[in-house]
């Protein structure tokens, strides 16, 4: 099912519009389109008529650097999911892969379990804890990744394949770490630590938007100027290196970029699986795997995925916020098989 | 000149190749001749400049050690055709083709890129597969796509000479491509080529190749110039079979097991 690239991304454009504006409106509190229009009037001309400060405030400061921040990671998580697919050639592979995720949940696991009782203890840091548990994610992810690289590397080169392999031993080591310090938490850190692994965007604000609006420009365009590079490597390792690649300095930048991008999105927003896996393919299904189109479009996609499930995951129940991971899942597991399905016969998959 | 000396090739600390050495002048086909697991391809592939080949010994390509070439640099003048192949994403045959231009256009095209991607295209007989999914086609078709690749990568520096290292070529092709392959590699030549090729086919290693290396276990049993004579002696040490050689009507040589005849 294959369209024209110009008529995808007008057709993401305008769902991006039409997303973000149900997405300011939707929600546990109610607002009025007149109102929202009023605040719209006053953003763009200055007119300064009857605003609700409760609705500015649910408005400005709360729904609207959600739904960029979800767009942020959402592009973010779909493209570096697509660049490492591209990498290890593997459409199978996520941005998770190479312990990411998993060493973010670690340090937080063992900050909140052993941590806790330490910051309890001086009041000073109970103030700024807040802004410990993104930090802590960040560098656990940065960490675990260089462990992984460092494994892979063996007698000064870094192979692909063997990165494959670290990786899986890392995430298993990982989660039993994990496990084990789980043993010792109580009843409310489980509670905290699971939700942490589900993903939310409950504490979302301009904040982080500020710190993740870097990542998000320099990512996507740094993944971008890697994109024929990452076509070449679709012919195979030794393939690329006679077209006059180097192999192993591209693997590292694109292990880092993803490492550094998706390692910002999950030390603010917990793990959210699903969407650097399956983006990646629709996007592929529609636009084909060059991955000039694929980058962009998945960033489209992958924004606008993670903004639906996000309005699905706040407004689905009343009173409570269900874990975004749950939702994509949810969303995303149904939609990919369906295309599986249909296009495993056209393109003999 | 591309010189050979001494050579030594390593995979996984396992000797592949040991001390072969040969030298070629001027552009002409040299074929690999040898049975199974003779080192063909490892050889191919170690003169192509892969890092996994360990090396020792001199390879020499257009009177520069290959350790000295850049990856960039040598991907302007030596392509490669793998023996083995696999695409993991569906592109079309066109984009994989063009992906030959890499190495001069860095991904973006350009309309002389497009030009000799279509002169490419038609010289493999493949114009009207441009749009069809590389994972669609038949081994054959796959084979020719790669093998357009190869030419178009080559066919940017008019001048200069090139090196083309062709593992198994004819591999999944029947009569009517095997020729075309070897037409295409003599024409090649006359474009200021080097083609190394890897064989199974003696006969047809004996009728479009120019020099003939012949190995066993990776060692050189002969370097033998096609035009000159030779016998069926060294074919029967490398393929530890009894031959006769058989002169065909225009001088054309075939070389056949002798069991043939015992059947």
């Amino acid at each position: 099912m294959q369209i024209k690239p110009s008529v995808f991304f007008i057709l993401c454009f305008i769902s991006l519009i039409i997303f973000l504006i149900s997405g300011v409106l939707i929600g546990q509190y109610e607002i009025e389109y007149s109102k929202f229009l009023d605040i719209l009037k006053y953003l763009l001309n200055g007119e300064k008529s009857q605003i609700d400060p409760l609705t500015w405030m649910v408005i400005v400061d709360l729904r609207f650097p959600r739904l960029i921040c979800t767009f942020i990671i959402g592009a973010l998580l779909a493209v570096s999911g697509a660049c490492m697919q591209g990498l290890f050639r593997n459409p199978l592979v996520e941005p998770s892969l190479l312990g990411v995720s998993a060493g973010a949940a670690t340090f937080v696991v063992i900050f909140l379990v052993l941590g806790s009782s330490i910051i309890e203890k001086y009041q000073i840091l109970s103030n700024i804890s807040s802004y410990l548990v993104p930090i802590i994610a960040f560098s656990g992810s940065l960490f675990t990744v260089k462990i992984v690289v460092f494994l892979a590397t063996i007698n000064g080169r870094t192979s692909i394949g063997s990165l494959l392999l670290s990786g899986i031993a890392i995430n298993a080591f990982c989660g039993a770490l994990m496990g084990m310090v789980l043993y010792f938490a109580n009843d409310n850190q489980l509670r905290s630590i699971t939700f942490w692994n589900l993903g939310s965007f409950s504490n979302i604000g301009w904040f982080e938007v500020y710190c993740l609006f870097p990542f998000f420009i320099f990512g996507i365009y740094f993944f971008y100027k890697l994109h024929s590079e990452l076509n070449i490597l679709a012919l195979g390792e030794d393939q690329a290196i006679s077209l006059g690649i180097h192999v192993e300095k591209l693997t590292k930048k694109i292990i880092y970029l993803s490492c550094l991008t998706v390692g910002a999105c999950v030390s603010f927003t917990g793990i959210i699986g699903f969407v650097g896996l399956i983006i990646p393919h629709l996007t592929r299904f529609i636009l084909g795997p060059n991955f000039k189109l694929l980058i962009p479009g998945s960033a489209f996609l992958g924004g606008l995925l993670l903004i639906v499930s996000d309005i699905g995951a706040r407004s689905m129940i009343q009173g409570a916020e269900l874990p975004i991971g749950s939702i994509t899942a949810l969303l995303g597991g149904p939609f990919f098989l369906y295309q599986i399905f249909k296009s495993s016969q056209e393109l003999n998959l | 000149m591309i010189k050979i000396n001494n050579l030594d090739v390593f995979i996984n600390k396992i000797k592949i190749i040991s001390q072969v050495s040969f030298v070629v002048k001027k552009p002409s086909i040299i074929g690999f001749l040898g049975p199974n697991g003779a080192g063909k391809s490892t050889l191919i592939n170690a003169i192509c400049g892969l890092p996994n080949y360990k090396t020792c010994g001199e390879i020499s390509i257009f009177d520069k050690n290959i350790k000295d070439w850049s990856y960039q640099d040598l991907a302007k003048k030596r392509a490669i055709l793998p023996q083995k192949f696999d695409l993991p994403f569906p592109f079309k045959v066109n984009e994989v083709v063009m992906m030959g231009a890499y190495p001069h256009n860095s991904g973006r095209l350009t309309k002389n890129d497009i030009l000799l991607l279509n002169k490419a295209l038609r010289e493999l007989d493949i114009f009207d597969l441009k749009e069809r999914f590389f994972t669609s086609l038949s081994g054959g078709q796959k084979q020719r796509v790669l093998i357009a690749r190869v030419l178009l990568q080559i066919s940017y520096e008019k001048e200069t000479e090139k090196l083309v290292l062709l593992d198994e070529p004819t591999s999944n092709l029947d009569w009517k491509y095997q020729i075309q392959i070897a037409k295409m590699a003599k024409d090649l030549v006359s474009k200021n080529c080097y083609v190394f090729v890897s064989l199974h086919d003696v006969n047809l290693a004996l009728n479009f190749c120019d020099y003939l290396l012949i190995l066993k276990e990776g060692k050189k049993i002969s370097y033998l110039d096609v035009h000159q004579s030779y016998s069926e002696k060294e074919f029967e040490v490398a393929y530890d079979l009894d031959l006769e050689m058989i002169n065909g009507l225009n001088k054309q040589k075939i070389i056949q097991p002798s069991w043939y005849k015992e059947v």
